[in-house]
């Protein structure tokens, strides 16, 4: 059995105890190993140990049963071994900064940035670490022309506006030699829409006309964290959920909440290749 | 794995602890994880200030002690603390802690190159206890450094030795 599958394996068992009284010693003994070993490699595959791991996805799925059900607070809490309200309190506002009772009443906009559980595809791109690296930065103000479009799901419509960015761009007489192709994910503010818009663009020094379809984005300077995602495109949340859910906890950064920034190079080519890099821009 | 057994009387370690999961930074056998720190800081220490800590038995020998809690089978949290040993409590440098091993007989495994870096834990618990006729007489377990280990860049000429403190089995001893 590879350490991927050996991880897995775990993962699994972890997943379908989310609800059951478990310990880390289980989890280790599920998938062969002593404590120590596995503490050890689940931590070099996952960049959480194994006990992070599972409170942090027991929390994930009681913030989500408190939003999308009518269960009492403390029926969620004992269903995932929380040992009464209190405990389970504590530990869901240190990780969502609010108490239960509050998230389910404002139904937290964050709602779509629960931590999903970790897929073997998840534990295939942390191999790629170095490229997950964050770089402290300060990133330069943005004058972008492109379009843009509500996404409700992931249905793939960036790579859609992505074909009709191109295909609108050939109309107009574009110098694209030099061009600076960016992509923008605007989270909307309102708490009723769990959605975001999408934005393909490129660097327009055409500062008051937007020709066409086109519309204009400006983004001012914003300090950030830059990731590199490197493979297909539209995996990219797999480098996102390393991005949200482990670094992010882990650095103790706040990110602002309406922005992700991408930044494709010279060209929207070859946006399903494994070995294409993508800059990721996470304001804080 | 074959262990040769020894009997030793109560050992005075003085040197830093941990208590938590010593993998959450990293699960490299390098400097990077908690455990590593403890080797960090200790080291550097033991080599200034060595003739400060009075009775060190053998300075070329290091301890890593790894104790079993009710968390650990949880949580994941051990009790790890590094250090070396002393034969007798007098005062120690106010930076470094005193932990006292009760005596006992050990099962003494030495691992070999790779084999220390191996899940060598599972082996000597699921494969060689249940076999052996003994116990584990206290829940901890040392690993122990001397100069046979030549650092983690040289794996394959290294060895160190495992003690896992044990008692006969009562159906075993009759």
């Amino acid at each position: 059995m590879t350490h991927i599958q050996l991880i897995s394996k775990a993962i699994d068992f972890i997943e379908n105890n989310l609800k059951e009284q478990i310990g880390i010693e289980d989890v280790a003994r599920k998938a062969g190993c002593s404590l120590y070993h596995f503490a050890r490699l689940f931590n070099r595959y996952t960049h959480h140990t194994p006990y992070d791991y599972m409170m942090r996805r027991r929390l994930a799925e009681s913030a989500g049963e408190l939003l999308f059900t009518d269960k009492k607070i403390i029926d969620i809490a004992l269903d995932y071994c929380f040992n009464n309200p209190e405990t389970f309190s504590r530990t869901f506002k240190k990780v969502f900064g609010v108490q239960p009772k509050q998230w389910r009443k404002q139904k937290n906009e964050q709602a779509g940035f629960l931590m999903p559980r970790l897929t073997r595809d998840h534990l295939l791109q942390l191999q790629k670490g170095a490229y997950l690296k964050p770089v402290k930065m300060e990133q330069e103000a943005l004058h972008l022309v492109g379009l843009m479009a509500p996404v409700n799901s992931n249905e793939g419509k960036e790579e859609v506006l992505h074909d009709l960015f191109m295909n609108e761009l050939k109309k107009w007489d574009y110098s694209l030699q030099d061009a600076r192709y960016y992509g923008a994910v605007c989270y909307w503010q309102s708490i009723h829409n769990r959605g975001f818009s999408y934005f393909i663009g490129i660097e327009s020094d055409m500062k008051d006309f937007a020709p066409g379809q086109f519309v204009t984005k400006i983004i001012q300077s914003f300090p950030c964290i830059r990731f590199i995602h490197k493979g297909a495109f539209k995996n990219r949340r797999l480098t996102l959920d390393y991005i949200y859910h482990t670094w992010q906890p882990k650095a103790g950064e706040n990110r602002r909440p309406d922005l992700e920034l991408y930044y494709f190079g010279n060209s929207l080519q070859n946006m399903d290749d494994k070995g294409r890099e993508i800059e990721i821009y996470i304001p804080v | 794995m074959k262990p040769i057994f020894v009997k030793r009387d109560k050992m005075l370690l003085v040197g830093l602890g941990f208590y938590g999961d010593p993998f959450k930074i990293s699960g490299a056998w390098s400097e990077e994880n908690e455990i590593g720190r403890l080797w960090q800081r200790f080291m550097p220490f033991l080599a200034n200030k060595c003739k400060s800590i009075p009775a060190v038995k053998d300075s070329s020998v290091y301890y890593e002690l790894h104790i079993v809690q009710k968390e650990t089978m949880e949580k994941g949290y051990v009790d790890v603390f590094v250090g070396t040993e002393v034969e007798k409590i007098q005062t120690v440098p106010l930076e470094l802690l005193i932990k006292l091993l009760p005596p006992t007989e050990y099962a003494v495994f030495t691992l070999r190159g790779k084999e220390i870096t191996a899940d060598w834990p599972r082996k000597i618990c699921t494969e060689w206890l249940p076999a052996s006729g003994y116990d584990f007489s206290y829940s901890y377990s040392l690993q122990v450094y001397d100069k046979r280990f030549k650092g983690m860049d040289n794996l394959e000429q290294s060895e160190i030795d495992v003690y896992f403190p044990v008692k006969k089995k009562k159906s075993a001893a009759l």
